[in-house]
């Protein structure tokens, strides 16, 4: 094990008295130790600013300015990286020149760990070049704890990527500007072993690693960036807010860093996704290899003998991971996609599918109810005529003599039993409604029957079994998407409401009056609340003379043991607390009164 | 239910959640104001009463062409960009997740740009997207227990400190009843808090904030230098809060004092406080705590009237609050 402390306090030291830049005279409030333990100070701020001002020969609108994620790369094109390992090693930057390159390298990766660790630090007041009564102060959390376990095994993380990146980096086209190759390689490898998790014994966050998690986001940025990019063009519709503007750049600027912040974690992106989204439970954390920075071993051969590899820079497993698998494009200009490769990004799933107030399109991954022809089995084929007013006519080409189509999950035989195969797939849907696909929602829950596959409405009547009751072999699923224009098989959904049924969707059965059982379950429900709140419930005014004198707090205890239940009771007891006559209300308060 | 409409449902929820006092008869004034079918109500109250539970509390600031993640009093993360998007306009957004990295839908955020505040709720997805004014903007999730000093609800606290738009390119700044150029210097920013008034003025290398007492209360009205000091807290760019102490002298105008190459944005307005030298040193509490020695440090590093801090440390009669000034002071004079 190093000793860590020494190894930080000598880099600190150097980083203190390293000027801010060549030909000026040092200032120790603006030397890279104070750059690297706070964020961006207000004359390094000025200076990217400038640097993005129109008529000073930058391309002012290309990147917008992200100021934590220019800093690492400051640093880096200052050869931070050659300071610090010149203090590890104990000698000039010169000299480290002169080393075996095996050494060098050791070196190098001990300093780069060692900023990683300073740039958590947040000192108070500023920071003198001498570092006298500083140094103790930023060394203290570095003495105690899990930190020296913590940074050998980051610093071992970064040793092996960094080896299989610079085994694999045959073709790299990306390079930031005034940054050597070998520093920007040293800094991802840091930045992938730092947020896949390699420090995580010392209790900070990813997010706490300013310089190490820059680095991550900035990449992740681009990445995210082109992405969503290349899911548009493959679509053909730009989604909102447009591409090249900030209001997009700064919502995939948060979704990256929320990200980044998660992957120490294993991906999670197919944990906590919305059941409206995909219209199954949610499937739990990922166990896709390609996703788990944990595992990344870039260049080399993925497990399971597939023949696959891990993606080669850690822009490439970000571009994988954030915006499909593939960035190739076609003849025709369309990137080579697939709609897995879309709906498995993690960008897909979390930039897409709400409209982020902008009022534009959004890309679902959800259940589409697929149509069949009940007589012959076949699927709908959708035909597309021009009118002769040139607009495009979608139609359903004819399967059989006598078609009669309807919604059906498709299934596959497996030992004799049907298995369903419910249609996942990404659905594009507007506002206005008036193509692509349209949500079953306003109809209520849908009902899925295992036998058939039929789709249907009344969870009492499926018209395929015939079965007159509810049985374990029909599952709600919630809702799906049916393909626009509607045909003869949305008419066919509709009629599979049970025959005594209004053409209304059914009226829920709050409606009627709160029963004694609903009334017992308040009245225990706000017993539990504490001693003072023992009551007895009579009548629903009763409840409500109870409830509407309570503050948010005591609102608050009710919904954590009632649930959504008890609030809507409450809501009904109102309801029916108001539409008593005065006189009838203030005799049941008058009972319980004289009680 | 109709998705938009539960979705609408569920924002009034959250901003009634937020801006009511939360005093008894609660569920009678979120019935007025939101309405709703009874499962309706109930889904929407629900889902926000939750949301808020898990989001926790936190504020911060955040200065353009910054993006930071912020951990809640209740181990929920808060994600906030902001991008310059030319003059002083600024593209925002927010992302709230708890603890699990969950999204958390129905959190209303307190967001003050310098036109004021408002309330802006995160979708399904945990986003909110957002445009502001000003060079920064002080964002506060959940309810700190305050109200603004204009009697303004909790969001309200705090004032702009600078001008929304640099000096090297100023225009008529946001209205803001509280905060109007100065008619004398016009790169100048002046706001008034507690009987003070702050007057900004923005630099390359950071901001000076000088302090006039405007109602000298009568026992300052006969004071001399380090007498009285100005307590107060402030949120810059670096997004933590920041107390700060500033002593006041006698001057042509009245009590002043001043800070000089400051990087604050945002003043909280009813943390400003004008107390006695010892009544300071109470409030800070032990200097051998890290915050109040680093107040204390802070405060004296970007003081300029050095003679106001001396006069203050020989009022103090707690030992070792003096110690810690006088160990600031002379840092201060070496390292000046």
């Amino acid at each position: 094990m190093k000793d860590w402390v020494n190894v930080i306090e000598a880099v600190a030291r150097a980083l203190a008295y390293d000027r801010y830049e060549p030909g000026t005279q040092q200032s120790a409030g603006q030397s890279m130790l104070a750059i690297v333990t706070g964020v961006s100070a207000p004359r390094l701020r000025h200076r990217f600013e400038r640097q993005h001002q129109p008529g000073l020969g930058h391309e002012p609108t290309a990147e917008p300015l992200v100021h934590p994620y220019k800093v690492p790369l400051y640093l880096l094109a200052r050869h931070i990286v050659d300071i610090a390992a010149a203090a590890v090693a104990g000698c000039t930057p010169q000299e480290l020149a002169g080393l075996g390159e095996e050494e060098r390298e050791r070196h190098r990766i001990t300093g780069i760990v060692a900023v990683a660790a300073l740039s958590t630090q947040r000192p108070q007041g500023r920071l003198s070049g001498e570092l006298n009564g500083e140094a103790r102060d930023l060394m203290r959390p570095f003495r105690s704890g899990k930190w020296p376990t913590a940074l050998d095994r980051l610093a071992a993380r970064t040793a092996q990527l960094h080896r299989v990146m610079l085994a694999a980096d045959h073709d790299r086209r990306h390079a930031w500007r005034g940054v050597d190759q070998a520093d920007r390689i040293l800094a991802e490898a840091l930045a992938a072993a730092l947020v896949g998790g390699a420090a995580d014994e010392t209790g900070v966050p990813p997010e706490r690693w300013l310089f190490p998690f820059h680095i991550f986001c900035k990449l992740a940025l681009s990445a995210a960036r082109d992405g969503l990019v290349a899911i548009e063009d493959w679509l053909g519709i730009e989604f909102k807010p447009p591409p090249r503007t900030p209001e997009r750049e700064v919502d995939l600027m948060v979704l990256v860093a929320g990200q980044a912040g998660n992957l120490h974690q294993g991906c999670r992106c197919k944990a906590g996704i919305d059941p409206r989204v995909v219209a199954f439970v949610p499937r739990g954390p990922c166990r896709q290899a390609d996703h788990d920075l944990r595992n990344w071993l870039p260049g080399q051969p993925k497990p399971g003998g597939g023949g696959g590899r891990y993606a080669e820079t850690l822009w490439g497993w970000l571009r994988r991971w954030l915006g499909g698998s593939s960035t190739s494009r076609a003849p025709d200009g369309r990137p080579r996609l697939r709609p897995n490769d879309v709906a498995g990004s993690v960008l897909a799933r979390c930039w897409l599918p709400t409209d982020r107030g902008y009022g534009g399109p959004l890309l679902l991954y959800d259940r589409i109810l697929p149509e069949y022809c009940q007589n012959c089995g076949q699927p709908a084929r959708p035909v597309t005529t021009v009118q002769p007013d040139g607009h495009a006519a979608v139609g359903r080409a004819s399967c059989c003599a006598n078609p009669r189509r309807v919604y059906r999950c498709d299934f596959v035989e497996r030992a004799g039993k049907r298995v369903l195969r419910p249609k996942l797939g990404l659905v594009v849907a507007s506002e206005q409604g008036g193509a692509g696909y349209r949500s079953t929602q306003a109809l209520g829950p849908l009902w899925l029957c295992a036998a058939t596959g039929r789709y249907f409405l009344s969870p009492e009547y499926c018209p395929d079994c015939q079965t007159e009751a509810a049985t374990d072999r029909h599952e709600p699923v919630g809702h799906g998407w049916v393909l626009l224009p509607l045909a003869d098989a949305w008419q066919d959904l509709l009629d599979t409401r049970h025959p005594a049924a209004p053409a209304t969707p059914v009226q829920p059965a709050e409606e009627t009056p709160v029963s004694r059982e609903e009334l017992m379950f308040l009245e225990q429900a706000i017993g539990e609340m504490g001693p003072d709140y023992a009551c007895v419930l009579r009548t629903s005014a009763d409840a409500w003379d109870v409830a509407e004198r309570w503050s948010r707090d005591e609102m608050d205890q009710f919904c954590a043991i009632a649930g959504e239940r008890g609030l809507r009771l409450l809501f009904r007891c109102k309801q029916e607390a108001e539409a008593l006559p005065p006189g009838e209300r203030g005799e049941s308060q008058g009972e319980d009164g004289d009680e | 239910m109709n998705e938009n409409y539960a979705r609408a449902l569920l924002q009034q929820a959250a901003i009634f959640l937020d801006s009511d006092p939360g005093s008894p008869g609660f569920l009678e004034r979120f019935a007025a104001t939101v309405g709703g079918s009874p499962p309706e109500a109930a889904r929407a109250l629900d889902t926000a009463l939750t949301a808020r539970n898990l989001a926790g509390t936190a504020r911060f600031a955040v200065g353009a062409g910054d993006v930071r993640t912020e951990t809640t009093s209740s181990g929920a993360h808060l994600s906030v960009g902001l991008l310059s998007e030319g003059d002083d306009h600024l593209a925002a957004s927010v992302r709230v997740v708890d603890s699990d990295r969950t999204a958390l839908a129905g959190v209303a955020l307190r967001v003050t740009d310098h036109d004021g505040h408002r309330a802006v709720v995160t979708d399904e997805a945990g986003r909110a997207s957002l445009r502001a004014t000003g060079a920064s903007v002080f964002i506060q999730i959940g309810d700190f227990g305050e109200v603004g000093g204009r009697g303004e609800p909790a969001g309200a606290v705090v004032l702009p400190l600078r001008a929304a738009v640099p000096a090297t390119t100023y225009v008529l700044a946001a209205a803001d009843q509280t905060a109007e150029k100065s008619a004398t210097e016009p790169s100048r920013w002046q706001t008034e808090a507690g009987g003070v008034q702050f007057t900004c003025l923005s630099r390359m290398g950071g901001s000076d904030l000088t302090l006039l007492l405007r109602e000298d209360p009568p026992e300052v009205a006969a004071a001399a230098a380090g007498t009285h000091g100005v307590l107060f807290r402030t949120w810059g760019r670096a997004g933590s809060a920041r107390r700060w102490i500033v002593p006041l002298a006698p001057g042509p105008l009245g009590f002043t004092g001043a800070l000089y190459g400051t990087d604050e944005d945002w003043l909280h307005e009813s943390s400003v406080q004008v107390y006695g030298a010892d009544e300071i040193a109470g409030e800070l509490g032990d200097p051998e705590d890290d915050e109040a020695g680093a107040v204390l440090a802070r405060s004296v590093r970007h003081a300029d009237a050095l003679h106001a801090w001396r006069a203050m440390s020989n009022r103090i009669t707690h030992e070792r609050q003096r110690a810690t000034i006088r160990a600031a002071l002379d840092r201060h004079g070496t390292s000046t």
